[in-house]
C-alpha cells in the first residue's frame, strides 16, 4: 500500500482536533487512565510535530517552521496539564506543580510563534492559546495551596551555549527569547559558578521555586500540598523549598 | 515608576560614539560579571543598528530571578548625542520591544535599567536608575535628553 502523503492543511487540521478532543477531558476528576492515555497520546503528537518541523527547516520553509513550533509548543501546553493531572493522583505534588508551570512556559513560547508568522493579528490562535491558559489557571486555583511567596536566587554563572546553533552564546548573532526558523533561542549548557543571594520574593521568574513546608496551626512542619507532618519536625523559622531550578522546556 | 539620579566616576572608555554595556558593580561575586540579559541586549541593539559594545570582555554572567527584567547597566557619552540625537528614543524604544517579547503574556513587564552620561568633555557622569513598567522608558529617554543638553550647554 502507498504511504499517505500529506500537505500542511492536514497537519493543521489533525493539530485542531488533537487539542479540541483534548481539552473536553480537562477535567479535574478525570481519572488517571484517561490522564495517562491523553498523556501518551499529545506525546506521539509532539514528536510527529517536532518531525514535520524539522522536514519545513530542512526545506528552508521558515513559515511553516514557525506555525509547527506553535502546535508543538500548544501541544506540549496540554501534554503539560494532563501530565499534572497524572502527578497529582499520584500524589507527586511537586512535580505536578512544575507541569502547571511548563504549561505556562509552553504557551509563552507559542504565543511568541504565532506572533513571529501573524504579527499580533493572529487573534483566533491567540484566544486559542487563552482558552488553554484559564484551564490551566483554574486547575492551579482549584487544586494548589497559594503561594504568597517564592524563592529567587541571585548566582553567577558560565555564558553557556546558543540552543540554534551551538556555539558559544558570544560568538553568535541569536538573541535569546527569539524564534529562528520554527527554534526557540535560549542558552544552554549554563554552568553556575557562585550563588551570591536567595532572596523571597512575591513575583519570581520561575515560580517552580516554592516553600515545600510551611507549619500549620498547631504549629507542626507540614508537607505543603499534602498537609502531611515532615519526616523531621522542622523549627519555626525552618523551612523547606526549591531554591533553583536549572532544568528547561523541550523546545527544540 | 521610580528614578534615582546620582553623579558618579567616570568610564575610561575609548569609543564614544557606541553604546557601552558596563559589567556590574559591587563586591563579592557579581563584581565584573555581566547582567545575563546584557549579550542578547547587545546583540539586539547591534542588530538594530545601534553601534555597541562591552567595556570589558564578558566571561561570566549574573543571572537574578526576580520576575522583572534586570537589564545591563548602560553609557552613554554626550557626544554620541550630539551626532545622534534620537540615540535614547531608539534604544528605548529597543528596549521595550527585546523586553516585550520576551515577557509575552504580561500585560506590562517590568524592568529595572541603570543608564549612565558621561559628558565628554567635562567627563561628569551621571547616572539614573529605572525601576517601573517598559511604558516609563520613554520618559527616561526624555531625561536622558535632558542631562545631555544640559550638560552641552555647561560645556
Amino acid at each position: 500500500m502507498e504511504p499517505k502523503k500529506i500537505d500542511f492543511l492536514d497537519i493543521d487540521k489533525e493539530f485542531e482536533a488533537s487539542i479540541i478532543e483534548s481539552i473536553e477531558d480537562m477535567h479535574f476528576t478525570v481519572s488517571i487512565r484517561i490522564a495517562e492515555s491523553r498523556a501518551d497520546f499529545l506525546k506521539e503528537k509532539i514528536d510527529y510535530l517536532k518531525s514535520y518541523k524539522y522536514q519545513a527547516i530542512n526545506r528552508g520553509s521558515e513559515h511553516h517552521a514557525n506555525l509547527l513550533l506553535y502546535m508543538q509548543c500548544v501541544t506540549q501546553a496540554v501534554h503539560s496539564g494532563f501530565t499534572a493531572f497524572k502527578f497529582i493522583r499520584q500524589n507527586e505534588n511537586l512535580k505536578a506543580w512544575g507541569s502547571v508551570i511548563d504549561a505556562y512556559e509552553y504557551l509563552d513560547v507559542a504565543i511568541r510563534a504565532i506572533k513571529k508568522v501573524n504579527g499580533n493579528s493572529s487573534k483566533k490562535a491567540l484566544s486559542g492559546i487563552e482558552v488553554i491558559r484559564e484551564i490551566i489557571v483554574q486547575f492551579e486555583k482549584g487544586v494548589f495551596p497559594s503561594h504568597k511567596l517564592y524563592n529567587s536566587p541571585g548566582l553567577v554563572e558560565t555564558i553557556g551555549e546558543c540552543s540554534i546553533c551551538n556555539q558559544n552564546f558570544l560568538e553568535c548573532d541569536h538573541v535569546e527569547g527569539e524564534i529562528y526558523s520554527g527554534l526557540y533561542c535560549i542558552r544552554t549548557n549554563r554552568k553556575p559558578l557562585d550563588f551570591e543571594h536567595f532572596a523571597v520574593v512575591e513575583n519570581p521568574r520561575d515560580r517552580r521555586c516554592i516553600f515545600t513546608t510551611r507549619h500549620n496551626a498547631a504549629g507542626e512542619s507540614v508537607d505543603i500540598f499534602s498537609r502531611e507532618p515532615t519526616k523531621e519536625p522542622k523549627e519555626k523559622n525552618v523551612f523547606e523549598g526549591v531554591m533553583f531550578y536549572m532544568g528547561g522546556l523541550d523546545v527544540n | 515608576m521610580e528614578f534615582v539620579e546620582l553623579d558618579r566616576e567616570p568610564f575610561d572608555v575609548i569609543d564614544e560614539q557606541q553604546v557601552t554595556v558596563l559589567p556590574e558593580e559591587g563586591s563579592g561575586v557579581r563584581d565584573g560579571a555581566y547582567s545575563s540579559t546584557a549579550i542578547s541586549l547587545y546583540k539586539a541593539l547591534n542588530g538594530a543598528e545601534i553601534k555597541t559594545g562591552f567595556l570589558t570582555n564578558p566571561e561570566r554572567l549574573l543571572e537574578q530571578r526576580g520576575a522583572e527584567w534586570f537589564g545591563p547597566a548602560l553609557l552613554f557619552f554626550t557626544s554620541l548625542y550630539t551626532s545622534n540625537p534620537d540615540i535614547f528614543s531608539q534604544s528605548m524604544e529597543l528596549i521595550k520591544h527585546h523586553v516585550q517579547g520576551l515577557y509575552p503574556s504580561a500585560p506590562e513587564p517590568k524592568i529595572r535599567l541603570n543608564v549612565n552620561i558621561q559628558q565628554s568633555k567635562s567627563k561628569k557622569t551621571t547616572s539614573i536608575s529605572y525601576e517601573g513598567s517598559v511604558e516609563g522608558l520613554d520618559i527616561l529617554a526624555e531625561k536622558l535628553e535632558v542631562i545631555c543638553r544640559n550638560g552641552t550647554e555647561e560645556n
